[in-house]
């Protein structure tokens, strides 16, 4: 017997998900550890015993051992990342102070906005003592204007040594270095003597962008990150070496496909956002399986919302996050986020209902928790309206107290607002749902997509409860439940493909009517194919066998924008046919997302970067489905205030079995989530143990 | 328990769930106008605005870009229907950037359009934005040396350009030869023509599944909402009248002083804001139309009382704007401009450049490729005695460059080597430098033990009742006036130069004056004014209403 695994750490739970090689999928949760590591070896020890086999037999027997975790994201967040020096050029010591001005609000809720208390929380990622500047410049064509100056370097680099001591990590960022390396690879050699054994990241090499906020606020993150992302994944790969896996832990990154963890060693940056993007490739994975190739792919959890969009069976992907108030610039699939979910607090003030942003989290969490939550939350709504069966959540692990909800809304809420108790809790749920559908319309429109066009992937505790209403407001036809909905961050972890981006600044400008030199096409068509055999090779390394996808685009704006689309390049040189092709697909990309009328050819255009994502095969574990359902207790549900409350077909599984049908009004009980059918609908399992909800033709 | 909601279409889920929705939208032209935009005043400094408006002009939702902006593409909208001439069709679109119709200045283009329901306008969607160019005498259309809003660049009052859904390329083509840009304005406009698509169809949407009466419903809901919560803040804050004058330098020709004065009355629910006791009209660009002064009133009213309250133009119903003098511009006495000739090579800055101090306003000069400007600012504003701030974050600051070692000692009194504090030192230094305020003798104390705090100006001054006398006491304990809060009569008045290191130089016709507590020589505040005028009071409460909030929090 052989096993597919993959493992995602998230805040409060460490999911498994496994296969075995007849296709039976298992599921299994363990608490998070400080340490996380421990975390990760429980649910793996558990695993193993429900197989009735030793951890040595089990891990012997693994075949694959994806992994996704958020590690590295706390670490900055808690700013417990590692002690870090940067090395730039002389007079640019202020860069990440500076930053962007920090005067971007996208993405904060309301109430972060307008209260300017709120602003500015973010302290740089690296405090300015940390800073060493060095006497060197190159200019914007790779010519050094300024030779380097080794023995001032290693001067600054001692004295800073001396002033600060116990420094873990170094960041390289030197002007232009993504024109010129050659000075960033010298200050390395220097900085490796002066700080023998401490991690090293040279901006050229991590982030080759342009632009030296970006470039350096990702070299820092990325070096902070080194000592302890590194430590962590060579001690997981250790202990479960020691127990006799065979196979390397590969490593889920942001822009979707696993890596093995000594590739991404010395880029921990690469797999920040790991939990987010597998969750998204689980979509799209499923969706490569049954064919839906539009999908919009949910979470809903006890404090966020989490949307990815998935066209053509590709998830969509931004060139820079933000992380702690710092860009983050390396290719990652855009997941979009907002506050709302289980834990959701809903409140009166000045005669208005608001939900959200502010959360009960899992301590204390909803009222009906009974761990001390004292104000209604999302969660307590369900419970009140019949979603949720008190003495069935957790597959019955966990008690709800019914009574301590309906006070809870009753004083909170339809009291002050003078409605009934049901109207208050329908009203919180559908506050809550409009906020959901209000991200997914943004989400899809804002790149000039229709939400009808797509199909909504419903995963996370919450997310199968909420996905009717959600289609329902947005005129999406059916969602789905995938099997692994609760762990499907884990789940991406198993079944990704390996996948690599690289990419490097090419600067090409032509006027409106114009076609560029021939020899200004060569310089990109030079850049594109150099990078593209980088990929080729460094996947293969990694251990891809078979043939290796590269995907290759420019990324293209109107000379004068800040805003690029990204544009594949099908044609195989990129010569002036090439060029106009790939000018005239942004044309019409752009018009597509912003509108007739909004393209501007007069402008001229700009190609500011080229970038290849390279994808390999592993061998995808097998799936098969072998679950049964069973009836359970009707009982009353509200789907909607003016019906109230009717009579409600109850099914119970861990496992849709193929073909398997539910008719509408229904909710069917899995451990850790209720899938709910409303009037209308029917559920359909197909022959992999996702459940198709759709309106009745 | 079955209740019905009095009346579907105000009821309080509907209410939330449009609420939500109009600030998606209003978030939504952000993203529209910001992508396709052409100008970086736009894409990476944010100096934009995009809202939706009812059609008398109120903003009912707006982005969180520029505050100042929310009630000012209103006024372009007022004066669409002002123009008997103007027929309104779905699609229309209405540009403007004249000063005197509603922008702070030329470069602030506006484009508004009505949003029609069943025939009906039932709302307007309106964005602007800072273009780069839209001609005049200089590149930028930012000109020191104008003396009439003409030479400022072309002013476009309310202009149809956008005629039923389609472009009046002939009109566009008229402002684009204005400008030194054509590609990038023509970007520009594309991108607010982009921006209200957006919020049309948003609205279409909204219409269809809620209907138009109940949008309308909720929309003026928003604004009594917001109308009701300002109230009920202001109601909570003591009656009286605040007092600030600030200036302005240098109108572009000479360096005369100009004096911005605001007198601020609150009694109740209501706040009064009275400039009349400003400057007369510069014949320089330093001039603020109506709709400026209104733009930066209301805009600064947003974050400092209404920070969790829904921002709409109902909050501005609480106030009353009352004068059409001048105020806005940028003071420049505190930043030190200076221009190297060919101070760099290659992007490095030569060590031995000679540097020219350029004054206030100094105007358009010609850059050559190595030519460097330098501006350095003050830092910010202080709150409380430098003397009170901890000697170590002093130390950090000195680390970190944002003070001089000279100010560290000077104006703070810490004594340290580089960063290390010798804290003995720094206390003798402090305690020396606060004797020497009050001229060598500190007065005892003579506040009451009993005295019972009501209230604070500030962060160093107690508002309290004394055997049923108001008072002001300073935290040092001396009482600097009796049954009002006029307090600096009795505190002791400094008149000492400013510290060199601070860097900042005063305009000849200004001076500063220093008030120290008695007691204990803590610095209670420091008034810049005209050396001909003496400083007035700034915060003079209504002792009535400061006895009613006491009873207020004792019967609490």
């Amino acid at each position: 017997m052989r096993f597919y695994l993959g493992t995602d750490v998230g805040g409060t739970f460490t999911d498994l998900w496994a296969t075995d090689d007849r296709g039976n999928a298992q599921v299994f949760k363990s608490p998070t550890t400080p340490d996380v590591l421990t975390g990760v070896l429980n649910v793996v020890r558990i695993a193993a015993e429900a197989n009735g086999l030793t951890m040595r037999e089990f891990c012997a027997a693994i075949e694959r051992f994806g992994h996704g975790t958020t590690v590295g994201l706390n670490a900055l967040l808690t700013g417990t990342a590692a002690n870090t020096l940067i090395v730039t050029t002389e007079g640019f010591g202020d860069t990440l102070e500076i930053g962007r001005m920090r005067r971007q609000t996208a993405g904060l809720a309301e109430a972060e906005v307008t209260d300017f208390f709120l602003h500015n929380r973010y302290l740089p990622l690296v405090p300015r003592g940390n800073i060493v500047e060095v006497d060197e410049r190159i200019d914007a064509r790779g010519q050094v204007v300024k030779v380097l100056d080794e023995n001032q370097a290693a001067r600054a680099l001692r004295a800073k040594s001396r002033e600060i001591g116990n420094v873990e990590a170094i960041a390289v960022c030197t002007l232009w270095s993504t024109a010129n390396p050659s000075h960033e690879l010298r200050i390395r050699d220097i900085a490796a003597e002066v700080f023998p054994g401490v991690f090293i990241s040279l901006s050229h090499d991590v982030a080759p962008v342009v632009g030296e906020y970006a470039r350096m606020s990702t070299t820092a993150a990325n070096a902070a990150l080194g000592p302890i992302a590194g430590r962590y994944l060579s001690r997981l790969q250790e202990e479960l070496r020691r127990e006799g896996m065979r196979v390397p832990v590969v490593m889920m990154t942001n822009a979707g496909g696993v890596l093995p963890t000594e590739v991404l060693n010395g880029r921990p940056a690469y797999a920040l956002f790991s939990g987010p993007a597998a969750g998204v490739i689980a979509s799209a994975h499923i969706g490569a399986q049954i064919g839906v190739k539009n999908i919009l792919s949910t979470d809903i959890g006890g404090t966020s919302f989490d949307v990815g969009v998935i066209v053509d069976g590709r998830p969509i992907m931004r060139r820079e996050i933000s992380v702690g108030g710092a860009s983050i610039c390396i290719p990652s699939i855009d997941v979009d986020s907002i506050g709302a979910g289980g834990g959701s607090i809903a409140a009166v003030s000045f005669g208005k209902l608001t939900v959200g942003p502010r959360s009960a989290g899992s301590t204390p969490g909803p009222v009906c928790y009974q761990r001390g939550g004292q104000e209604p939350t999302s969660t307590d709504a369900d419970l009140v309206l019949g979603v949720i069966d008190p003495d069935h959540f957790i597959g019955g692990r966990m008690k709800l107290d019914v009574e301590g909800a309906k006070r809870a809304i009753h004083d909170k809420i339809a009291k002050p607002l003078d409605i009934s108790l049901l109207e208050a809790a329908c009203g919180i749920r559908d506050v809550l749902d409009s906020k959901m559908s209000d991200l997914l319309r943004r989400a899809t429109i804002e790149r000039g997509k229709d939400p009808r066009d797509f199909l909504l992937f419903a995963n996370g505790g919450a997310g199968p409860s909420h996905a009717w209403a959600l289609v329902r407001d947005l005129g999406i036809r059916k969602f789905i439940v995938p099997a692994a909905a609760t762990v499907q961050s884990a789940f991406g972890c198993a079944v990704s493909g390996l996948g690599l981006t690289k990419e490097r600044p090419v600067y090409l400008r032509v006027s409106t009517a114009g076609t560029p030199a021939a020899k200004d096409l060569d310089a990109v068509a030079g850049t594109l194919s150099d990078i593209d055999r980088e990929a080729r090779s460094e996947l293969s390394n990694a251990g891809a066998r078979g043939a290796i996808n590269t995907v290759r685009t420019l990324a293209i704006r109107y000379r004068g924008q800040s805003n690029t689309l990204d544009i594949a390049v099908i044609n195989a040189t990129f010569d002036a046919t090439a060029f106009k092709a790939a000018i005239a697909e942004f044309e019409r990309e752009y018009e597509a997302n912003f509108g007739e009328g909004s393209t501007d050819a007069k402008a001229g255009f700009e190609i500011v970067n080229a970038r290849v994502l390279a994808s390999g095969v592993l061998e995808p574990p097998p799936t098969e489905n072998r679950g049964v359902m069973e009836a359970g207790v009707a009982r009353s549900v509200v789907f909607d205030v003016a019906q109230g409350p009717i009579e409600t077909a109850i099914w119970r599984t861990s496992f849709p079995p193929p073909d398997a049908q539910v008719v509408g009004p229904a909710i069917v009980e899995f451990p850790g989530q209720n899938v709910v059918v409303p009037p209308g609908y029917r559920a359909v399992a197909d022959r992999i143990g996702n459940l198709h909800v759709a309106s009745e033709p | 328990m079955n209740k019905r909601i009095a009346q579907p279409e105000t009821n309080p889920v509907t209410y939330e769930v449009i609420r939500s929705r109009l600030l998606a939208i209003t978030d939504e032209m952000r993203i529209a106008l910001q992508s396709v935009s052409g100008s970086p005043t736009v894409t990476d400094a944010c100096d934009f605005f995009t809202g939706l408006f009812l059609p008398d002009g109120s903003f009912v939702s707006m982005g969180f870009q520029v505050t100042f902006q929310a009630p000012v593409v209103g006024h372009l909208i007022r004066a669409v229907y002002e123009r008997k001439y103007f027929q309104l069709n779905d699609g229309d679109m209405f540009c403007g950037n004249d000063p005197f119709v509603g922008a702070l200045h030329q470069n602030d283009v506006q484009l508004a359009g009505p949003i029609f329901a069943d025939g009906k306008v039932i709302a307007w969607a309106g964005v602007e934005a800072h273009v780069t160019d839209i001609g005049g005498m200089d590149f930028a259309s930012w000109s020191p040396r104008a003396r009439d809003a003409r030479q400022e660049g072309l002013r476009l009052p309310c202009v149809k350009l956008v005629e039923a859904g389609k472009m009046r390329e002939d009109i566009l083509e008229m402002i684009l030869t204005a400008t030194r840009l054509p590609a990038q304005l023509g970007l520009d406009f594309r991108a607010f023509v982009a921006t209200l698509n957006v919020a049309r169809e948003r609205m279409g949407e909204l219409v269809a599944r809620y209907g138009a009466e109940t949008l309308v419903a909720v929309m003026g809901e928003m604004m009594t909402d917001s109308e009701a919560r300002f109230r009920a803040r202001l109601s909570e804050i003591p009656d009286g009248h605040i007092h600030a004058a600030d200036f302005l330098e240098h109108d572009g020709h000479s360096n005369e002083l100009y004096r911005i004065d605001l007198n601020l009355s609150k009694f109740g629910d209501r706040l009064v804001f009275d400039f009349g006791g400003s400057s007369p009209q510069a014949p320089g660009f330093v001039n603020a139309t109506r709709s400026g002064l209104e733009g930066g009133t209301i805009g600064s009213l947003l974050p400092t009382l209404a920070y969790d309250i829904p921002w709409n133009q109902g909050i501005c119903r609480a106030k009353v704007p009352n004068s059409t003098r001048q105020c806005g511009g940028y003071p420049s006495s505190t930043i030190l401009q200076a221009w190297g000739e060919q101070a760099s090579r290659e992007g490095v800055l030569q060590k031995d450049t000679v540097w020219l101090a350029l004054g206030p306003k100094s105007g358009l000069r010609r850059m050559r490729e190595g030519d460097v400007f330098k501006g350095r600012w003050q830092g910010g504003g202080g709150w409380g005695d430098p003397l009170d701030r901890e000697a170590q974050a002093v130390a950090a600051d000195l680390k970190a460059d944002l003070i001089s070692s000279d100010a560290a000692f000077q104006i703070y009194g810490v004594v340290c080597d580089e960063t290390l504090v010798d804290e003995q030192a720094t206390e003798q230094r402090r305690a020396q430098l606060r004797l020497d305020r009050v001229g060598g003798k500190f007065k005892p104390a003579d506040a009451s033990r009993s005295a019972k705090p009501i209230g604070s100006i500030g962060y160093n001054l107690l508002i309290v009742r004394s055997d049923d006398e108001l008072q002001v006491i300073s935290k040092g304990g001396c009482v600097l006036s009796r049954d009002s809060t006029r307090w600096r009569s009795g505190a002791v008045k400094g008149k000492s130069p400013l510290p060199g290191c601070l860097n900042i130089r005063l305009h000849d016709r200004l001076t500063m004056t220093s008030y120290y507590c008695p007691s204990t020589g803590q610095m209670l505040a420091v008034d810049v004014h005209e050396a001909d005028r003496n400083p007035t009071d700034d915060v003079i409460l209504d002792p009535h209403s400061l006895h009613s909030a006491d009873r207020l929090a004792a019967a609490e």
